[in-house]
């Protein structure tokens, strides 16, 4: 009976223990325990067998398993889900992308010439204001110096010279230039089409490069500079 | 830091055996490289897509020949009255200047001396101005405009000098499947030319080498779709996208008020050709195609 008794006495001993471990928690000794722990209630330390796997230890660890480490990402980035692509209502919006690189023309001269100078000035305004209206980079505007045509009648047989008018007429020449630089390319097309399709008649217009040559040929003939030039080159041909 | 780890796991799992590649891969996921590859673009090769889907639309560059007007357009009613007007206004405005007080005084001169008031030996001039006056109307009667020699045949398409005072474009009939088309000379685009290239190309082979004409961009100025009839449809192709070039037909001198046109027809591809105006393109072409002209020139 009394026999009876004390094995009565600890299993309720042990259950009581095992429900209080559930409430407090186990307290760990050293971290090379096996899949046993040690429970202490009242001075009594009671050994929980390995039947009990649901409270079981993940906190040691096995170094000289090869499970060793295994899910341990300290110090690392988590694997994050790849992003998920919103469809975006509304207007599709193009890719900003420059396909070729601008391109920007050399210094271009606009040349308005013609024999009637009322019209020359009034297409050289016309042209000039375009380029002001479409913000190109204006170098200069100028007028080249104006060259004479003298035009002879040849008279028939039947014809006779009227009493004032003589043989000779002289037809005056007049040009003005627009000088543009930096004018981008796209532009370029645009601008000749409407310069193309808004000239009045008789009126010439022509687009050409800048060069070294029509930047010198507005300067005056130097007399005196030329003289003694020729006076060097004969000194120099002589030796 | 991340590759030392995952050597050492790597290592790890070696001893361990193959059981444990699974976790081996589900923990190796922290490296920036990897990471990227979800937010990498999806970088598509031009070439690539072309050649694994390529457009139904063949691509045609065409030319739109324009020959511009010869003279200048007739004035309005609107226009002419204020210019008139306008003239009226200056003329009564304006003062007398030296030519005219001189004419003046040379008559009232002349008028004295047949009287008798004065002497002759006060004639100062052999020639008066009103003789000059006359004599310069007489030479404007007598001078002849270069416009008005022009060949002004409206009726014959061919000639280049037709309707002085309009745009003028050159349409040709090319054949398109079993039908003859009225349209503008086109070439089909071949690949490593650029769209300005075929566009000449178009014109050299329908007009001949001889023509002489100025490009303008390296951009196309017009542009035009069309879808082929049934018939003539294929698997690579369901119509056509024309890109249409502005030239324009250049001014051989200052002194010479006509066009030339120096045409070698390639008869194979074009039938026949005829230079247009705005309002007579509709009868020839179609109505969207004319549109589409329409926009280019002026």
């Amino acid at each position: 009976m009394y026999i009876l008794y004390l094995w009565c006495k600890h299993v309720l001993q042990f259950f009581v223990a095992v429900l209080l471990s559930l409430i407090r928690g186990p307290k760990i000794k050293d971290k090379n325990m096996s899949l046993s722990c040690t429970w202490h209630l009242w001075g009594k330390s009671f050994r929980v067998g390995k039947c009990l796997p649901a409270i079981s230890n993940s906190l040691r660890h096995y170094r000289n398993r090869p499970t060793h480490n295994i899910g341990r990402m300290h110090g690392l980035e988590k694997p994050k889900p790849p992003p998920v692509r919103k469809k975006e209502v509304g207007t599709w919006k193009p890719e900003e992308y420059k396909a070729v690189k601008e391109n920007h023309l050399d210094a271009l001269n606009f040349i308005v010439s013609g024999y009637d100078i009322v019209l020359v000035e009034q297409y050289a305004k016309y042209v000039h204001q375009l380029m002001i209206k479409f913000k190109q980079n204006i170098l200069e505007v100028y007028a080249l110096p104006s060259s004479n045509a003298v035009v002879k009648k040849m008279l028939g047989a039947d014809q006779r010279l009227l009493k004032a008018m003589t043989p000779e007429i002289e037809l005056t020449m007049y040009k003005r230039i627009i000088q543009v630089k930096d004018m981008p390319s796209q532009t370029y097309p645009i601008l000749l089409q409407t310069l193309m399709h808004y000239i009045p008649q008789s009126i010439t217009l022509k687009v050409d490069k800048h060069n070294e040559e029509q930047h010198l040929s507005r300067y005056q003939y130097r007399v005196e500079l030329a003289e003694e030039k020729a006076m060097l080159q004969q000194l120099y041909d002589s030796r | 830091m991340a590759t030392q780890l995952s050597s050492r796991l790597f290592h790890k799992i070696k001893q361990g055996g193959t059981r444990w590649f699974y976790s081996y891969n589900r923990c190796i996921v922290s490296d920036k490289q990897s990471l990227s590859k979800h937010l990498k673009r999806e970088v598509h090769d031009i070439e690539q897509v072309s050649s694994q889907c390529p457009s139904p639309w063949m691509l045609q560059a065409g030319v739109c020949l324009i020959r511009l007007p010869l003279i200048e357009e007739d004035l309005s009613e609107f226009q002419k009255r204020y210019i008139s007007l306008k003239e009226q206004m200056e003329y009564e405005n304006s003062i007398l200047n030296e030519w005219e007080l001189e004419k003046i005084k040379q008559t009232q001169l002349m008028n004295d001396i047949e009287s008798g008031k004065r002497d002759a030996s006060e004639m100062d001039f052999k020639v008066s101005k009103q003789d000059y006056e006359d004599d310069y109307n007489q030479a404007f009667k007598e001078f002849t405009e270069s416009t008005t020699e022009l060949d002004l045949n409206d009726a014959d398409f061919k000639n280049i000098n037709r309707r002085p005072k309009d745009y003028l474009v050159l349409i040709s009939k090319q054949k398109l499947g079993n039908d003859t088309v009225w349209m503008l000379p086109t070439e089909e685009w071949q690949e490593e030319e650029n769209l300005r290239q075929s566009a000449e190309r178009a014109l050299t082979s329908h007009c001949g080498t001889l023509v002489d004409a100025s490009f303008v961009s390296n951009a196309p100025s017009g542009f035009y779709k069309y879808k082929f009839p049934k018939n003539a449809r294929t698997d690579a192709y369901v119509g056509a996208k024309l890109f249409i070039y502005n030239a324009f037909v250049p001014r051989v001198s200052e002194t010479q008020s006509t066009a030339t046109f120096n045409l070698d027809i390639d008869l194979n591809k074009m039938l026949d050709y005829a230079w247009v105006a705005k309002d007579e393109m509709r009868s020839f072409l179609k109505p969207k195609y004319s549109k589409a002209i329409d926009e280019i020139i002026f």
